[in-house]
């Protein structure tokens, strides 16, 4: 388990984080998603001892994360950081030695994770002459290269194309079949739905909703459930208890219940009319869940 | 891969693999490359410089018209006292003479050397061949005056010379050879603190550093550097030395290589 516990972090008067408490099981790929200086940068490089906590830890297998713990995590940072001047593989080379290989795995690895992002025919590059996606895969390798037993990310799919985007995702989902705890920020929130297992999000400091994209839609208000059936007559669902009726399109309607209202019973008094093509709940995405999130923060906060 | 492989770092092992990237990547900078060329070659060119300022001092040539072995030995004798090497050209005539000291292949040309009034060609006036010629000239006149008297010169008695301080010179070089080797030393410290300088800001401006602290302690990083750094300033300030005395011997500028050596070891040490 990485647990990340009641941070509290500020910067002069300005209050970042205010209590950020989630945790990341082993195998589970955790999106972090949040606006832009919500604290996801400063929780991350607070994990990696890059800037230090007001209050709260960081624990690893119940154990606070230190030295020995952070040699095994792979970090991207932010701010993109290479040496401009060191080849591609030489680069890496050295990132894996960092993180505690010998010289002939490191360079092994180094060889492997170049391969597998795209790079392989770069890697006698000098890193200042690659262009800015491709760095960004040499970041990512950098932070690969060591076999990680976890993985904080910050943006890592920012930059990339899409065929990128695939080989990187594809790339973590490995990590995470490892078991690797795998934590990424991103603003690109339907990879986020697609990736991960588990979102949080963070607002004004504080995580705002977390859990399964699932348990998160379950917690949303307003969950609609929407039936097409042609032979209805107009005005079918109005009748079903408990039922309020959004939208009617001769028969596309859209529908909201009640609390403890079985969608069965819908769907039974659907079938009454004859036949149903379509009956599903329309589940909000991870976009309106996230404003949904944000804004009622604001609201409180107003 | 296996988790076996990994093994964590010991400090030690982190320095060290911080000051292996430090000498590999500085080692194949071609600034420098070219820095340690340029002041390999400057040391060498300062040796081929005293080679060639030591090696023979002046050396003047004359032309002589209507010379003989008497006059030859009066120049030379005359060049030996202003310590500049003579060699005397034979010339038939006049406007031979002429021609070699405007073709600059005499400094100066004699004419008529025994008569009552002798002429020396010059491409102008002044210079050291002027003053030579002049005593040579004058101390033939004598001679041949003291002849003509019947006065029979003996030859004059030899000097017996007894230094007091054999070693002069030879501290003199080994104070010129501590003053370059500390000047080299000096340029070379500063060079490396800059290196030093330079990696961590380079380090801390790429955001490579974010990565890196992650992996170990600042102390760490910085004392990777300075003991990278070190080692490739020393080896090249070991360099520079080797060549130098070997340059210095080889061109046999230096009298007593033994405490040549022994100063640039200890300007070293």
């Amino acid at each position: 388990m990485l647990e990340f516990d009641g941070l509290y972090k500020a910067y002069g008067d300005n209050q970042v984080l205010e209590g950020v408490s989630f945790t990341v099981a082993p195998g589970q790929m955790f999106g972090f998603c949040g606006s832009n200086g919500a604290g996801k940068t400063t929780t991350m490089r607070i994990a990696m001892g890059l800037a230090r906590a007001d209050a709260g830890e960081v624990r690893w297998l119940g154990r606070p994360v230190d030295e020995a713990v952070r040699r095994r995590i792979g970090y991207m940072p932010e701010e993109r950081g290479l040496y401009p001047k060191l080849k591609v593989g030489e680069q890496l080379t050295y990132f894996a030695r960092l993180h505690g290989l010998d010289a002939a795995p490191a360079a092994r690895a180094a060889e492997t994770w170049a391969e597998r992002l795209g790079l392989g025919e770069r890697r006698g590059d000098r890193v200042e002459k690659l262009s800015l996606g491709n760095q960004q895969r040499v970041q990512l390798a950098a932070a690969l290269v060591s076999e990680p037993d976890v993985l904080i990310l910050d943006e890592p799919f920012s930059g990339l194309d899409p065929v990128g985007v695939d080989s990187l995702a594809e790339a973590l989902l490995e990590q995470c079949r490892r078991g690797v705890p795998v934590v990424f920020s991103s603003h690109q929130l339907d990879l986020v739905e697609r990736l991960c297992d588990a979102v949080g999000i963070l607002a004004r400091g504080k995580i705002v909703a977390s859990g399964t994209v699932g348990e998160l839609r379950s917690g949303a208000a307003g969950r609609q459930l929407r039936v097409v059936a042609p032979d209805a007559p107009p005005g079918w669902a109005a009748s079903v208890p408990g039922v309020r009726v959004v939208s009617e399109q001769r028969a596309d309607v859209v529908l909201e219940l009640g609390p403890g209202v079985d969608d069965q019973q819908v769907l039974a008094a659907a079938l009454a009319t004859g036949r149903v093509t379509h009956f599903a709940w329309r589940e909000p995405t991870l976009v309106e869940l996230f404003r949904g999130a944000v804004t009622d923060t604001r609201a409180v906060a107003a | 891969m296996s988790t076996s492989e990994i093994r964590p770092h010991t400090p030690a092992q982190l320095v060290r693999l911080v000051a292996g990237r430090e000498i590999s990547t500085r080692i194949r900078d071609k600034g420098f490359l070219i820095g340690s060329g340029v002041l390999i070659v400057l040391i060498l060119g300062m040796l081929v410089f005293q080679v060639a300022v030591n090696s023979g001092g002046d050396s003047t040539e004359l032309g002589v018209v209507g010379g003989s072995a008497a006059v030859t030995d009066a120049l030379q004798a005359q060049g030996r006292a202003l310590d500049t090497d003579v060699s005397v050209v034979d010339y038939d005539d006049e406007a031979a003479a002429r021609r070699g000291v405007e073709d600059g292949d005499v400094d100066a040309a004699l004419v008529s050397p025994s008569a009552a009034q002798p002429e020396l060609l010059v491409e102008k006036s002044g210079g050291t061949a002027e003053t030579l010629v002049q005593g040579a000239v004058q101390g033939m006149a004598v001679t041949q005056q003291l002849a003509d008297a019947g006065v029979q010169l003996q030859s004059p008695p030899q000097l017996a010379v007894v230094a007091l301080d054999p070693d002069a010179d030879a501290d003199t070089e080994a104070a010129v050879v501590a003053l370059v080797g500390v000047v080299v030393l000096y340029s070379l410290l500063i060079l490396f603190g800059q290196f030093v300088a330079q990696g961590v800001v380079e380090e801390k401006s790429s955001r490579v550093v974010e990565l890196l602290l992650a992996t170990m302690r600042p102390w760490q990083l910085l004392a990777g550097k300075v003991l990278g750094l070190g080692l490739l300033g020393l080896a090249q300030m070991l360099v520079i030395a080797v060549i130098g005395v070997a340059g210095a011997l080889a061109f046999d500028v230096v009298e007593l290589p033994g405490r040549l050596i022994g100063t640039v070891v200890t300007v070293v040490a």
